[in-house]
């Protein structure tokens, strides 16, 4: 995107996510090329493209679980360049993660699960009681508060990997395959849910490889294939198909 | 009667000062002492002396060596320890470095752990040798290590496994790569 010019370099500060010119290599083929996208505060993006494209890649980059090999990702202030090690514990603060396969901790109970990313900030035990309670009556998860997650269903789990994601207040949710092991109904449900955490203002990143879930006046599209993103006329023709 | 011509072989037995109690003083001492009027013989056994401070002091090096042996034996199987325990959670352990765990959170369990490991360690190893030192005192006259030792060697023991968890953690836990 931008050149130096003015409107965009002011531009840039408020930006939420911009990835500028990545590329990210595992072995000797590139992963990611020449990727260049940006996400604003409060937007909901959906990236999208075949399976092996480069979005788990993507989202693994923007939580800084990884490094791009060539260019720049900034997230909230921070820059891939700058990173000191105290700053990818205060990035990832800032962050809400959800995954295809939940990856709820098995040895926990959902109040507990739900209760990490608070504990793991140093939130004090009265606010975390405080918070955790509220925000499962909120996601009519509160009767299941002591069940541990494999007595719960696929929909009940996923919610509360959504309510753990969002209970220290992240600027931005990243969602991937949030519905790949859900059948229809669930999986609306749970795109409801992020459309309403999206509208409470929160940024939102989900990746999926069927876009249709989502209706397209509510999100941006971005579509990836083979590590690069292709231009909307593309996509268009991609949804044709 | 046996009369005055008749003498007992006289002879005194001579008790050191610690600091007097090696080699060369003692060979020094018996030298003088053998100078005296009236001192026929200076017995201080000569003949084995030498060879037993050196056979005391190959046993001290040996110590020093199979503490050493066991020190780095102890960090290594303690990383080892942590290794695994950081594979077997290591959900957990992704999980919280992606909520924003500082690295002293998710290290601090492992540590504790590693302290535990070593602290164990060390005094398992002190009850052997007091059981083994207890058989052996029978034979040799000795006495167990000085109260001092035992806490130096307690806390030597916390610090190797403290150690050894850190490596095998610096080893184990994910980071970011170019
Ligand atoms: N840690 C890694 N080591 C080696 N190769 C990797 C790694 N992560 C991703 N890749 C490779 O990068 C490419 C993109 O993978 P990525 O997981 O981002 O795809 P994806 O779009 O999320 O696919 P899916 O829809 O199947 O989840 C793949 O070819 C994958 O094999
Ligand atoms: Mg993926």
């Amino acid at each position: 995107m931008g050149p130096s010019s003015m409107p965009f370099r002011f531009r840039a500060v408020t930006l939420m996510i911009r990835f500028d010119g990545v590329y990210r290599s595992y072995s000797e083929w590139p992963a990611l090329e020449d990727v260049s996208f940006s996400v604003e505060p409060g937007e909901f993006v959906v990236l999208t493209g075949p399976s092996g494209a480069g979005k788990t890649t993507i989202l693994r980059l923007i939580w800084m679980g990884d490094l791009p090999s060539r260019g720049r990702v900034e997230v909230a202030g921070y820059s891939s360049d700058r990173m000191r090690p105290a700053d990818f514990p205060a990035l990832r603060r800032k962050i809400g993660v959800v995954f295809q396969d939940f990856k709820l901790l098995p040895d926990r109970t959902v109040f507990d699960n739900v209760a990490l990313p608070l504990q793991v900030a140093g939130t004090s035990t009265r606010a975390v009681r405080k918070r955790v309670f509220s925000l499962l009556g909120e996601m009519g998860l509160s009767h299941r508060r002591l069940s541990m997650p494999h007595e719960l269903s696929g929909g009940e789990q996923q919610r509360v990997a959504v309510a753990r994601a969002m209970v220290a207040h992240p600027s931005v949710l990243l969602a991937d395959e949030p519905t790949g092991n859900l059948d229809p109904v669930v999986s609306r449900r749970v795109i409801e849910l992020l459309v309403e955490i999206n509208r409470s203002g929160t940024a939102v990143l989900m990746a999926t490889h069927d876009p249709r879930q989502i209706p397209p006046r509510l999100a941006r599209l971005i579509f990836i294939e083979q590590g690069r993103i292709k231009d909307p006329s593309d996509i268009q023709s991609v949804e044709a198909r | 009667m046996m009369g005055e011509d008749f003498h007992l072989p006289a002879s005194l037995q001579i008790g050191l000062l610690p600091e007097w109690r090696n080699t060369e003083r003692i060979s020094t001492l018996a030298a003088s002492l053998s100078g005296f009027e009236g001192v026929s013989d200076v017995v201080y056994g000569e003949d084995y002396l030498p060879g037993l401070t050196g056979l005391i002091g190959t046993l001290h090096k040996l110590d020093l060596f199979a503490g050493t042996i066991i020190l780095v034996g102890v960090s290594l199987v303690v990383a080892g320890a942590v290794r695994l325990a950081v594979a077997r959670r290591s959900l957990t352990v992704e999980m919280m470095t992606i909520m924003g765990a500082s690295d002293g959170f998710v290290r601090a369990p492992f540590l504790f752990e590693g302290l535990l490991s070593g602290l164990a360690g060390s005094v398992g190893g002190l009850l052997f040798t007091y059981a083994v030192s207890q058989i052996l005192s029978g034979s040799i006259d000795h006495s167990f290590l000085p109260g001092r030792w035992i806490g130096g060697v307690i806390l030597l023991g916390a610090a190797t496994g403290l150690a050894g968890s850190w490596m095998g953690l610096s080893s184990s836990l994910p980071s970011p790569r170019k």
